[in-house]
């Protein structure tokens, strides 16, 4: 019996490798740095009916998204009599099928062995620009999807392997940057090209009914994995609220809420309490909600898991037709991210006290994604740099929240060297440290540092385009730990503040301006006064912290000359600070 | 000191810039396996070292290692790791080896690696007292491995401890112990086929046009495998003793400069532009060759290689091309960004003709020859008879059955055996499926070939 077991897992080692590899394959032949840089795209095996048997590392946005995607695209594909065949690559952008927002640029190509269809490569990625009212393709100003970009709903690019030429002279006509967008998609096409090649030596070798099998016993490893981990999951019913800040022509900010009911066999996230879908792009379709269940499903069972379809059976989404959680057209959803994030943040956030040693208090949760587009002086070019940027996130119940990471939805996602910024893009990086200034949320354990970043704009005529959340609600903390800080952009103009804010399109630059990006700290855990003093001095030390924030929040009396702890002063302080607080 | 781009400095050099020297002990096996092969009159190689702890791989075709500038430690599926832009030569590798800890995952999947028992306490049958069960007790209880003892004696087997320590995994996959260590030793082959793929086939590279030059303690282990999964022609088990081969590699390695300048300019097909890139070279050519004048090596002997790292335009991944030795005109310009379209469609599957190109850098390797020291012959006397040590029974595929085993020290040079059987040699045991036959040529080595009966 031993032959058979080893098989069918060689089988599933070699699935997960040929996911990575697509991975691979997209990042060293993509023309933006959005690609190779930040790796805002993920690619997936999927079975022949579409369901997730392997992924490439990159955006956990897009895990459960690209089977989503896949399965809506072929339904469609099949009401109107059309079906795949070898060869074919589908182009769909459309997030009424495929969730998130237009720059999103998905491909799939059924997978064919001898006629026989084993199985669905899809990719997903963010191109630059896909045409619409501001560069780049997003901005807080769109209300409805028409004015964010062409609309893809799932069409031949390549026809039995042929390319479908007039596919592409009309997407590359609705796009400012069409070289970039016409290299990437090919990267994005390499990945599956190379997935086609692999499944058909699979076969070969093994046999398509025992790959068959292989995947078969992915999708029950991942059902018996999860029930597994359900199990350890406190059963009941949490609830969480939050705000979004409110966007032009509203009143007031949006309430935004969840009901999370774990059972013996199902964790539901229920979105019911939600408002309408809003004129503003910041609408999700329902893909994107369900994948933010994913997200935090993964987080609290076990984020190392090797995921497959099987693993989400438990996970179950309510939200209403028409809700911001469930938009329907003609819903703008270019900024999605503002309100999937915080449907990521929500579950979390209800979940953190209940499962401390999985969750961390709530981090700086934006994307903090600036557009600036320009032309290039040295080459002439028109060029756009669309970047997620990292900021700080919660403590856990024991220990300090990391500093500069990517916000949770956008997992593998890495920042821009500055290199690569200076060498692409007429920008000089001035600065790029953490973010002291705005600080932290403090705790027992403290939150960690976001991220400040200064670029000197070296163009004329540059134009900022940005659109971030958490910018009036900072981060929340857990267990009497203070709340972090909020994300924002500044614009230093000869060294004067001429604007604060979150939300920008059409800002025109002066050459010489600085734009500054400041993403907010985590939030704390625990009480401040909890704080071990040698934590507080070490952060004194390292200026994390004032002298006077040490004793001002944390009770903790530190000598200015020599950086020691006085420890009577502390503790004497500290009873009278709990004694107040009481 | 071995450079990460193969070649020699002196210590001083190394001791100024030690980041040229990292990885620079695996690469040394490359270089052996490529002198090797010059000696063997072989073309093509992919070398495998098959360590305790991880196994690793490189490849060169016509016996020319592929440089890259993008070289990451430390990264995995769980860390970023760190990137050096280094000239270092392809290498991978996988937490695989001999001390590779055996275990089963929460889905109930049988594993191996990447965690390693190690030196100490080392795989259970060692009797150091390790008590997991790893790849050696895998292959000890499937019969692999001699039962009794290693190293031609010096290293005693304990084979009722690998058993023992083997049981339990055994037990939770319902099989016996044979049975399960035939799986590991199934899973640690075909660990290793893939890194092979990963080096070859994800390359660009047909694996049947190369030789596998297998070295390390398990490399010779996985090598017959990896040949019947790629459908690679030729395997070659180096007469040096494994865990000397490295060195062997470093002694008398090129004495080697290199010099990369990144200087960015769209690629133009005109006469001043040729010009401007040839002076670019220039420049490097003479700082090489002050570098060689340093260490007391006269530049006239001295060969000279140029690269360019091109890319499309907005790529961030550049190839690297060679680049004509001489006074640079259009034509080789031209010839450039031909070699260029070529490698991105063997690489990526795709060219864009259309596309604009840049170089990105400049690239001159600088090599003084050294004479690298000669294979012995061995002895033609002696018979298989005499380097017979009986039989043993081997578990494969759910049955038993045994084969002869050799000794690789009495076997005398030329003779022929045919597969299954296995040679046992004081530093490393060869495997020899039944699709191959074994050569054991005049300096020792063991060349393995398919056994076309």
């Amino acid at each position: 019996m031993s032959r058979d077991i080893v098989t069918i897992q060689i089988i599933k080692n070699v699935l997960s490798s040929i996911a990575k590899e697509m991975f691979y394959t997209t990042i060293r032949s993509a023309k933006s740095s959005i690609i190779y840089e930040t790796y805002d795209f993920s690619p997936a095996l999927l079975d022949a009916e579409g369901k997730l048997i392997a992924i490439g590392t990159g955006l956990p946005v897009f895990i459960d998204i690209l089977p989503i995607m896949t399965r809506n695209m072929v339904k469609l594909l099949e009401e109107q009599g059309s079906r795949m065949e070898p060869g074919d690559i589908y182009l769909v952008n459309d997030p009424y099928i495929a969730g998130t927002h237009l720059n999103d640029v998905g491909l799939v190509m059924p997978l064919f062995y001898k006629e026989r269809l084993m199985a669905i490569g899809a990719i997903r990625g963010h191109v630059n620009d896909v045409g619409g009212m501001n560069p780049g393709s997003w901005g807080p100003n769109a209300t409805e999807i028409y004015q964010e970009g062409i609309i893809i709903p799932g069409v031949r690019l390549y026809r039995r392997g042929e390319l479908n030429v007039d596919v592409l002279r009309l997407v590359l006509r609705n796009t400012r940057i069409p070289d970039y967008v016409y290299g990437d998609i090919e990267a994005l096409a390499a990945a599956l090209r190379y997935a086609q090649r692999r499944i058909v030596e699979l076969c070969d070798k093994y046999g398509a009914e025992t790959v068959r099998e292989a995947m078969e016993d992915k999708l029950n490893e991942g059902r018996m994995l999860s029930r597994k981990n359900l199990q350890k999951l406190p059963k009941g019913e949490y609830f969480a609220e939050e705000y979004i800040e409110k966007y032009e022509g509203m009143d007031e900010d949006i309430r935004i809420t969840v009901r999370v009911r774990i059972t013996e066999d199902e964790f539901i996230a229920d979105f019911t309490e939600n408002p309408p879908q809003v004129r503003a792009p910041i609408n999700t379709t329902l893909p994107g909600t369900y994948a933010s269940a994913t997200i935090a499903f993964v987080a609290v069972t076990d984020p190392h898991v090797s995921v497959s379809e099987g693993y989400f059976d438990p996970v179950k989404v309510i939200a209403p037709e028409g809700t911001i959680f469930n938009a329907v057209p003609p819903a703008a959803t270019s900024c999605y991210w503002e309100t999937m994030f915080y449907a990521v943040d929500l579950i979390w956030k209800a979940l953190a006290p209940h499962i401390p040693e999985r969750l961390t208090a709530g981090h700086f949760l934006s994307v903090v994604a600036e557009t600036l587009s320009m032309i290039d002086p040295r080459d002439k070019k028109y060029k756009i740099l669309v970047e997620p940027n990292p900021g700080g996130w919660g403590a856990a119940i024991d220990r300090d929240g990391e500093s500069v990471l990517v916000a949770s939805a956008d997992g593998e996602t890495y920042a821009h060297p500055a290199e690569v910024i200076e060498r692409e893009y007429p920008i000089r990086v001035e600065c790029m440290r953490l973010n002291f200034e705005d600080g932290v949320g403090h705790g027992r354990f403290r939150g960690g540092f976001g991220m400040r970043k200064d670029y000197r704009i070296l163009a004329e005529g540059a134009e900022l385009v940005c659109s971030i959340n958490r910018i009036g609600y900072p981060p929340w903390g857990v267990d009497g730990g203070m709340p972090g800080s909020c994300n924002h952009i500044v614009i230093l103009r000869d060294d004067k503040v001429i604007w604060d804010g979150g939300r920008a399109f059409n800002m025109r630059l002066l050459k010489g301006d600085i734009v500054s990006i400041r993403s907010g700290g985590g939030g704390g855990w625990g009480s401040p006064l909890e704080r071990d003093p040698k934590l507080v001095q070490w952060d004194v030390m390292n200026r994390y912290i004032t002298i006077q924030q040490a004793r001002e929040i944390y009770g903790v009396v530190i000598n200015p000359e020599t950086l020691e702890i006085d420890l009577k002063t502390t503790e004497k302080l500290r009873k009278e600070m709990r004694e107040r607080r009481r | 000191m071995t450079l990460s781009a193969g070649g020699m400095v002196t210590s001083e050099y190394a001791k100024r810039y030690p980041i040229f020297t990292i990885e620079g002990g695996p690469i040394s096996g490359i270089i052996g396996g490529i002198r090797l092969s010059s000696i063997l009159g072989g073309k093509n190689i992919i070398v495998i070292d098959g360590g305790s702890t991880t196994t690793k791989a490189g490849l060169a075709k016509e016996l020319t290692p592929k440089v890259y500038t993008e070289y990451w430690i430390e990264q995995d599926d769980w860390n970023a790791g760190y990137p050096l832009r280094v000239p270092t030569l392809d290498i991978t590798e996988i937490g695989l080896g001999g001390t590779s800890l055996v275990w089963i995952d929460d889905a109930g999947n049988l594993r191996v690696g990447p965690q390693a028992a190690g030196a100490r306490p080392g795989p259970a049958c060692y009797g150091q007292g390790g008590d997991k069960p790893t790849l050696t007790d895998a292959y000890v209880l499937s019969g692999f491995l001699n039962p009794e003892y290693l190293l031609g004696g010096r290293l005693k087997v304990f084979k009722d401890l690998a058993h023992k320590a083997m049981s339990g995994i055994a037990r939770q996959l319902n099989l016996d112990e044979k049975e399960a260590s035939y799986g590991v030793v199934r899973l640690a082959n075909d660990n290793a086929a893939n890194l092979i793929r990963q080096i070859s086939v994800k390359r660009g590279y047909d694996p049947r046009e190369f030789t596998l030059i297998a070295h390390g303690g398990a490399g010779p282990m996985f090598a017959p495998f990896i040949a019947e999964e790629l459908k690679i022609p030729e395997i070659v088990v180096p007469a040096i003793p494994s865990g000397v081969f490295n060195s062997w590699g470093m002694i008398g390695l090129d004495i080697r400069h290199e010099l990369s300048l990144t200087d960015i300019s769209s690629l133009k097909m005109d006469g001043a532009y040729a010009k401007y890139v040839g002076s670019r070279f220039e420049e490097l050519e003479s700082r090489v060759r002050e570098m060689f004048k340093l260490e007391g090596v006269d530049p006239s002997s001295v060969v000279t290689e140029r690269y360019l790292d091109i890319r499309y335009e907005g790529q961030a991944h550049t190839l690297k091309i060679p680049c004509y030795n001489g006074r640079l005109g259009i034509e080789h310009l031209k010839e450039a960004a031909e070699m260029f379209h070529k490698a991105h469609y063997k690489e990526y599957g795709f060219s864009l003709p259309e596309s604009g190109m840049e170089i990105v850098g400049f690239h001159v390797v600088g090599i003084h020859k050294v004479k690298p020291p000669e294979l012995s012959r061995i002895s033609t006397t002696g018979s298989l008879n005499r380097a017979s040590l009986g039989e043993r029974t081997l578990f494969v595929d759910g049955s038993e059955f045994n084969v002869p085993i050799y000794k690789k020290e009495s076997l005398p040079a030329g003779v022929v055996v045919e597969g299954p059987c296995i040679i046992e040699g004081d530093t490393a045991t060869t495997v020899v499926t039944k699709n191959f036959k074994a050569r054991h040529d005049d300096f020792g080595n063991i060349i393995l070939t398919p056994n076309r009966r």
